[in-house]
Order: structure tokens, then sequence, then C-alpha cells
């Protein structure tokens, strides 16, 4: 039994996990996933965007945008501090 | 771990509909504890689903509800007991448990043994009496009252704010917006179930539910958290998955401290969505009828509480996995209709 800590979240291949603290269970597509990952792995919003402008085809302001959306999304699920 | 050879369990609740009573789920559990006594399954009427669940039940009987003394009861289970053997009883309803309670030592001098609260444990719980938790205990208990007539569903405006939630003093809830549907509901509520309705302040949040077993002395047996994450339209768990949250089972453990619980209990709770704090909504006085999940997770609560009213030493449990889930299946049971007829007659049915 433990407390609430983002990474016991354990990410599945299909982009599956489950909070075992609140019993939600989210699923992630695969750009979702690598930025649930990376921001698990501490980067921050910019380093984020940048790898994401490096691997998909986006703008780096669009990817900054899309980035800081979804943490903040992450954020407002707990699954983030 | 001992297997209860040739030991006796009779088990009530076995309604298996919309809203089901918790003895399918006993009964199971004890059998995925390879568990190797007998099990009767006690009926209140015929066509109880769990009594036709092929493997559950070694004998079926109908018996009589032990109101007024308990007496037709009390001869029922002697009966039962001289028949299939009869060594521990555990009851599931909460309507059934007050009259049982005060049965128990009877049974205990014929042999018939039982875990159970006492009856002012009973009633300290009761949703009629759950705010005095707050004001006692310093538990997390929304602000409710007891109503005893229909009329002071016109002066609530003021100590509560509306929606708020009516409830039946033994089963069933309804949420109302104004004093007119609060009446609808009082009047349905009293009907069914008697006085007192309790009115209830409503948390706006998530709701999740605690299996557990107190010893009689403050200790938690056991406890196992879940999420409910599928309701019924009776607002029954039709779905969930065990959650580790320590406050919740923390909020559980001070709960069975406060009352001194012994035996099952079912906490109902409510995630309040702004703060996320805890708030205890009911406390059911048996296991909840999802209680498989709980050894599904690591604790086998039933076969606790049967070794435990056989008189055996239980460790406390104090850990089980998370991210386990149930989901309720509702299927069709087929089988002659001699099996009924045997059990709505003969008021028996024995496996072989």
């Amino acid at each position: 039994m433990t407390g609430r800590n983002a990474r016991e979240l354990n990410v599945s291949e299909n982009g599956f996990f489950f909070d075992p603290q609140t019993g939600h269970t989210f699923s992630l597509n695969a750009t979702g996933a690598l930025v649930f990952r990376l921001a698990r792995q501490g980067n921050g919003p910019g380093e984020i965007a940048a790898l994401l402008a490096e691997e998909y085809d986006v703008t780096p302001e669009d990817a900054a945008k899309d980035a800081a959306d979804f943490l903040m999304a992450l954020k407002d699920f707990g699954l983030l501090r | 771990m001992p297997s209860q050879r040739g030991v006796s369990v009779a088990v009530t609740g076995l309604i298996a509909n919309e809203s089901p009573a918790p003895g399918v789920g006993v009964a199971r559990s004890l059998r995925a504890q390879a568990f190797s006594g007998r099990i009767t399954g006690l009926l209140y009427d015929a066509l109880e689903a769990g009594a036709f669940l092929e493997g559950l039940l070694d004998h079926t009987y109908i018996i009589p509800y032990p109101s007024e003394g308990g007496e037709d009861f009390f001869q029922r289970l002697l009966y039962i007991r001289e028949n299939s053997g009869l060594d521990v009883l555990i009851p599931s309803l909460d309507a059934e448990l007050l009259p049982l309670i005060r049965l128990a030592r009877r049974l205990a001098r014929v042999g018939v043994r039982t875990f159970l609260p006492t009856a002012e444990q009973f009633q300290l719980r009761g949703k009629d009496r759950l705010y005095d938790l707050k004001t006692r205990h310093g538990l997390p208990v929304p602000r409710a009252r007891a109503l005893y007539d229909a009329g002071a569903v016109w002066k609530l405006r003021g100590e509560f704010e509306f929606p708020l939630f009516v409830k039946g003093v033994f089963y069933e809830a309804y949420r109302a917006s104004c004093e007119a549907e609060a009446l609808v509901h009082f009047q349905k509520l009293q009907a069914r179930w008697g006085l007192p309705v309790v009115i209830q302040e409503a948390v706006d949040g998530e709701e999740y539910d605690v299996a557990a077993l107190g010893d009689g002395r403050g200790g938690t047996v056991g406890a196992v958290a879940m999420r409910k994450m599928q309701l019924s339209d009776k607002g029954k768990a039709w779905a969930g998955v065990t959650v580790a949250d320590e406050r919740l089972i923390e909020l559980c453990r001070r709960t069975i401290a406060a009352l001194k619980w012994r035996g099952p209990l079912e906490l109902e709770v409510i995630k309040a969505r702004r703060g996320g704090t805890y708030h205890i909504l009911e406390i059911n006085p048996r296991f909840p009828a999802w209680v498989f999940l709980a050894q599904g997770a690591g604790q086998n609560l039933p076969h606790a509480c049967l070794r435990l009213a056989l008189g055996e030493k239980v460790a406390a449990m104090s850990t089980y996995r998370s991210g386990i889930l149930f989901v309720r299946a509702a299927q069709d049971l087929v089988c002659p209709v001699s099996r009924l007829e045997r059990i709505s007659v003969k008021g028996e049915w024995h496996a072989s």
C-alpha cells in the first residue's frame, strides 16, 4: 500500500495504464504515451516540445502548445505533480 | 491454514438480482479457499438465484424471517443442524441482523456459532445514528438527520442544502432536489422500510467502498478498498477495481476502532470532487455483495470470519493487490423444475 507517485504508473505497450490509488484507468495514443513517459523521466515542457517537434511533422510552436495542454491535462487528473 | 474439515457453514442473502445480497460472494469465497466443509444456503424465497448455482451449496433450506423473538427461526436452525449439520452461521442481510444478534447466545448454546457485533455496536452505525460518529469520534460523516414524520421535510431548508439524499432505514437512497421530491421519497421509504427516514447531505464526488472485518476489540482483521466503476440502475456496484489508498484503509481502521466492531463490515465512502477528502456515507453491518473481489485481491475475509467464529486465531491482513477488477455478469441458470419444487414444497434441497 503506497501513496501517490507518478512513477508507479506503468504504461503498457498499448498505452493503457491504471492509477492504483484512485482506481482510474487511462488509454493514451502513441503520442500521449510518449509525452507521459518523457514527463515521468523528468523532462520539462520545453524539452518535451523539442522532442515532439523532432519526432513528428509539427512546428515547434504547435509542439509547445500541444505539450503544454497535455501536461496540464495530466496534472488535472493528478497523474503528474 | 486449517481446512475446517467437516465444518458446516450456513449463509443467508443468496438473492442475485439487480440488487444482489452478499451470500453468493461469501459462499464463493469459502469455496475459493479450498474449504472442505459443507455450505448450506438459507433462503427466505425459493427463487433466490444463488441456490441454483451448480457446485456452490451442499444444502438449501427455506427459513422463516427471524422476527418476534425468532422462535420459528431458531427451531428451523435446530432442524437444519440435526439433518445437515450447522456449526457456523454467516448472515448477510441488514434486516435480519439485529434479531440474529439477539439470538446469538442461544444459538451458541446449541453449537451454532456466529461472529457478530453487539446490538449496541450494530445500532451505533445505523443510518439514523451515523452522524453521531462525527460528533463523538470525529469521523468524516456528511450531515444527516432522522425524520419521524413527513411534515419535517418542509423544515429541512436552512439546515440542509438541496439536493440531498433521502434514505430508507435499511435500504435504498434517493436524491431529492426540493421538498416536494423529498416528500415523495419519504413516503415511499416509510412504506417499505418503516421509520425513521434519514436525510443526508449530498457530497459530490466518486464512490469507493471498503469490505472489512473487525475483531471486536477495535482491531481490523482485514480491509480491501475498491472504486466503483459501473453502477446498476439501483446504484449497486456492477464493476469495480481494488485501489491502494492508505487514507481510505486508515479511515476504515479508525471506524472499526471507534465502534470496536466485531464481524463483517462494508464502508461506503465518497471522495469529494473538491478537496479529495473521504466522507463515510454508510456503514453496513455485513460483507458487501462484491466481497469475492477481496479474496481475489489477497484477503479472504469470509474465510477469516469463519475461522474467527470457530474461535481460531487469525493474523491481521494488511496488504492486498491493487488493480484487481470485478465485473458482474447476469447469466441464466437452467435446471429441472423439480429442484424448485423441492425447495418450495419440501423447503429443502440437497446436492447429493
